[in-house]
C-alpha cells in the first residue's frame, strides 16, 4: 500500500505541476487585467503548433521553443493592445466575451492551418523510466515504483521555471510593478507605474507559460487543436484553489490538485476492488473529482486555500 | 510658478466633471481646493496627475505636460496621494513605502524621514498594510507619496473617515511637510481645516471655480462660511 500511495503522490506531483503552471498564467492575467482568459489553453495551443512547424522545418528543438515563445508574445501583445485595450472602458464582461470568442477563433484557425489530424511531437528529453524497488520493510507486496524519466524532467523544468517566476514577481522591478498593479490600479498609477506596460507584461507571461506547458506535454498528447482544453480546466481549478489573486497560490494549488486527484483515484480503485465493482473505472471520474474540488473550495473557502483577505497574495 | 492650468477640463463621456479651471500654484505654496461631494475635486487631481484624460493646458515649471502619461509626471515630481488611500493591502508597510520610490532612486534617508514624520509606520513596518487602521493607512498613503520625492504633493481628502484626533495628526504632518519647502495642493471637504492650513484656496462648485483667494480671508467670507463651514 505504501508504494501505491507513494506512486500516486509522484504521479500527482508530475501532473500537478502542469496544472500549476496553467493556473499561474490564468491568475496572473486575472489579478492584473481582471479578466478570466477562456482562450488560455487555445492560445497555448497555437504557440505549440508554431513550435511544431518550426521543428518540422528546422529539426531544431531550441529554435522550435524560441519560435513558440515568440509567437506567444506576439499573440499576447495582439490580444492586449488590439482587443482588450479597446473594450477596457466598457466592462469586464466585454473582455470576458472576447476571450470566449478567441477560444473559438483559435481553434478554427488551428483546424484551417494545421488540420485536425494529431501531429507527432518528438520526445524532448528522451529519458527512460526508472524502476525502483523499495526495501522489503516498506514494500511487503514487492511492487516496483515507476518513475517516468521524461515526466520527471518535465516536472523539474516546470518547478525551476515556477521558482524563477516567483523570484521575478517578488523581487524584480517589473515584477513588483505587476504585483502593485494587481493590488490597486490607481495606487500603482500614482506611484508612477505604467499600467499599460504591466498589463501587456502579464498577458505575455501568462500566454508564454501556457505555450511552454503545451510544448512540454506535446510529446504525450500529440499536437492537436484540443490539446490544452482539459489542462486549462485544471489550471482554472488550481487558480480557484489559490484564490485567483495569488500566483504562488495557483502554483501550489496545482500541485495539491494533482496529488488529490491521483490519491482519490487510488482510493476509489481500492474501494471498487473491495466491493467487486468493475463497471466503473476510477480514472473516468477525474473531471468529476476536479469539479468537486472547485465546488467544495468555493463553498468552504472562497478566498482560496491559502488566502485570507490580505495575506497570501502573490 | 510650479504649476499653472488654463481652461483645464475633465469629462467622463458626456459628464463634465471640471470645466475650464484656471489655477496656479507657486513654489512653497499650500493651496486648498474646497468643494462639496461631486464638485469635481478628485477629477481635478486625477486630471493633473494624468490618471484621467483632460483638456486644456497644464504648465509645470514652465513646460506643457498635458500630453505626458501619468508615470512621466510622477518622475517630474508631480505626486498624488489619492482618495481612499489606495495602498497595496497585501504588502507590508515598508514594501508599500519602498514602492513609493518606484520612479525615483530609493533613498534610505527619505524612508527615515517618513518614519520620523509618522513614527507609527516605523512600529508597523513589517505589518501587512491591509491590517493597519484607517488612520495608519492614511499616513502610509502620505508616506508613500513622499517617497517619490515630490515637488508638488497633491492630496485628495486625507482626512476622510478619520477620527478628529487623527485628522489633527494628519494636518500636523502636512504642516511639517510644508516646512520642508514643497508645494502642496490639498483637496478637502473639511473646509475649516483645509483653509486654516493653506495659503490660498479655490472654491469648486459643480465643476467650476467660483471663488479664489487668500485662505484666511476665505475663512471669513460670508458665502464660504454659510456653504462650507456651516456657520
Ligand atoms: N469615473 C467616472 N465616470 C463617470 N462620472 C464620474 C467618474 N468619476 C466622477 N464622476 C462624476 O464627476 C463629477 C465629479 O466627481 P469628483 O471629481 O469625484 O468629485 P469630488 O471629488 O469633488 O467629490 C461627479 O458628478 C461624479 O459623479
Ligand atoms: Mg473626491
Amino acid at each position: 500500500m505504501f508504494v501505491k500511495v507513494l506512486q500516486s503522490l509522484i504521479f500527482g506531483l508530475f501532473q500537478g505541476c502542469l496544472y500549476g503552471i496553467m493556473g499561474f498564467g490564468l491568475s496572473l492575467i486575472f489579478s492584473t487585467v481582471g479578466v478570466m482568459n477562456f482562450a488560455h489553453g487555445n492560445s497555448g495551443m497555437i504557440g505549440v503548433f508554431v513550435g511544431w512547424t518550426v521543428l518540422f522545418l528546422t529539426k531544431n528543438i531550441f529554435l522550435a521553443f524560441l519560435a513558440a515563445i515568440i509567437s506567444a508574445t506576439i499573440l499576447a501583445i495582439f490580444i492586449d493592445k488590439a482587443l482588450m485595450k479597446r473594450v477596457k472602458g466598457l466592462s469586464h464582461s466585454a473582455m470576458l466575451i472576447i476571450t470566449l470568442g478567441l477560444l473559438l477563433i483559435f481553434e478554427g484557425l488551428a483546424v484551417i492551418i494545421w488540420g485536425t489530424q494529431p501531429l507527432i511531437f518528438p520526445e524532448i528529453f528522451g529519458f527512460s523510466p526508472k524502476i525502483v524497488f523499495l526495501p522489503q520493510s516498506l514494500n511487503k507486496s514487492n511492487i516496483p515504483l515507476i518513475i517516468p524519466g521524461n515526466d520527471l524532467a518535465v516536472f523539474g523544468t516546470i518547478m525551476a521555471l515556477l521558482l524563477l517566476l516567483i523570484v521575478f514577481f517578488k523581487y524584480s522591478k517589473p515584477g513588483l510593478a505587476v504585483q502593485a498593479r494587481s493590488e490597486d490600479e490607481i495606487g500603482a498609477r500614482v506611484i508612477g507605474i505604467n499600467t499599460q506596460a504591466t498589463d501587456t507584461l502579464s498577458w505575455i507571461f501568462g500566454i508564454a507559460t501556457a505555450v511552454f506547458a503545451g510544448l512540454l506535454i506535446a510529446p504525450k498528447t500529440t499536437v492537436n487543436p484540443n490539446m490544452l482544453t482539459n489542462l486549462q480546466f485544471y489550471g482554472f481549478t488550481a487558480a480557484v484553489f489559490g484564490g485567483f489573486s495569488s500566483i504562488v497560490g495557483a502554483m501550489a494549488g496545482g500541485l495539491i490538485l494533482g496529488v488529490i486527484e491521483k490519491l482519490v483515484i487510488l482510493g476509489l480503485d481500492e474501494l471498487f476492488l473491495l466491493l467487486h465493482i468493475t463497471s466503473i473505472n476510477a480514472v473516468d471520474l477525474q473531471l468529476s473529482i476536479v469539479l468537486l474540488c472547485i465546488i467544495v473550495t468555493l463553498i468552504v473557502k472562497p478566498t482560496g486555500l491559502f488566502g485570507n483577505k490580505y495575506k497570501g497574495k502573490v | 510658478m510650479v504649476l499653472e492650468t488654463s481652461f483645464f477640463s475633465v469629462s467622463y463621456g458626456r459628464i463634465e466633471a471640471l470645466k475650464d479651471a484656471n489655477i496656479h500654484i507657486d513654489e512653497h505654496e499650500a493651496i486648498a481646493v474646497i468643494g462639496a461631494n461631486g464638485a469635481g475635486k478628485s477629477s481635478l487631481l486625477f486630471g493633473l496627475s494624468g490618471i484621467v484624460e483632460s483638456k486644456g493646458l497644464i504648465r509645470y515649471k514652465g513646460n506643457d505636460i498635458s500630453s505626458l502619461p501619468s508615470h512621466e509626471r510622477v518622475k517630474l515630481g508631480l505626486t498624488l496621494c489619492p482618495e481612499n488611500r489606495r495602498i497595496f493591502p497585501s504588502l507590508t508597510t515598508e514594501q508599500n513605502l519602498k514602492l513609493g520610490a518606484f520612479r525615483s532612486k530609493f533613498k534610505k534617508s527619505q524612508l527615515e524621514f517618513v518614519y520620523e514624520l509618522f513614527p507609527v509606520l516605523y512600529e508597523r513596518k513589517k505589518q501587512i498594510a491591509g491590517y493597519l487602521s484607517g488612520g495608519e493607512q492614511q499616513m502610509l498613503a502620505i508616506g508613500r507619496a513622499m517617497m517619490a520625492n515630490p515637488v508638488l504633493l497633491m492630496l485628495d481628502e486625507p482626512s476622510l473617515g478619520l477620527a478628529p484626533i487623527l485628522v489633527d495628526q494628519v494636518f500636523k504632518a502636512l504642516e511639517d511637510l510644508k516646512k520642508t519647502g514643497l508645494s502642496v495642493l490639498l483637496v478637502e471637504q473639511n473646509a475649516y481645516k483645509a483653509l486654516s492650513f493653506a495659503d490660498r484656496a479655490y472654491i469648486l462648485e459643480t465643476g467650476k471655480v467660483i471663488l479664489e483667494g487668500n485662505a484666511k480671508q476665505l475663512l471669513s467670507n460670508d458665502r464660504v462660511r454659510s456653504a462650507y463651514l456651516g456657520i
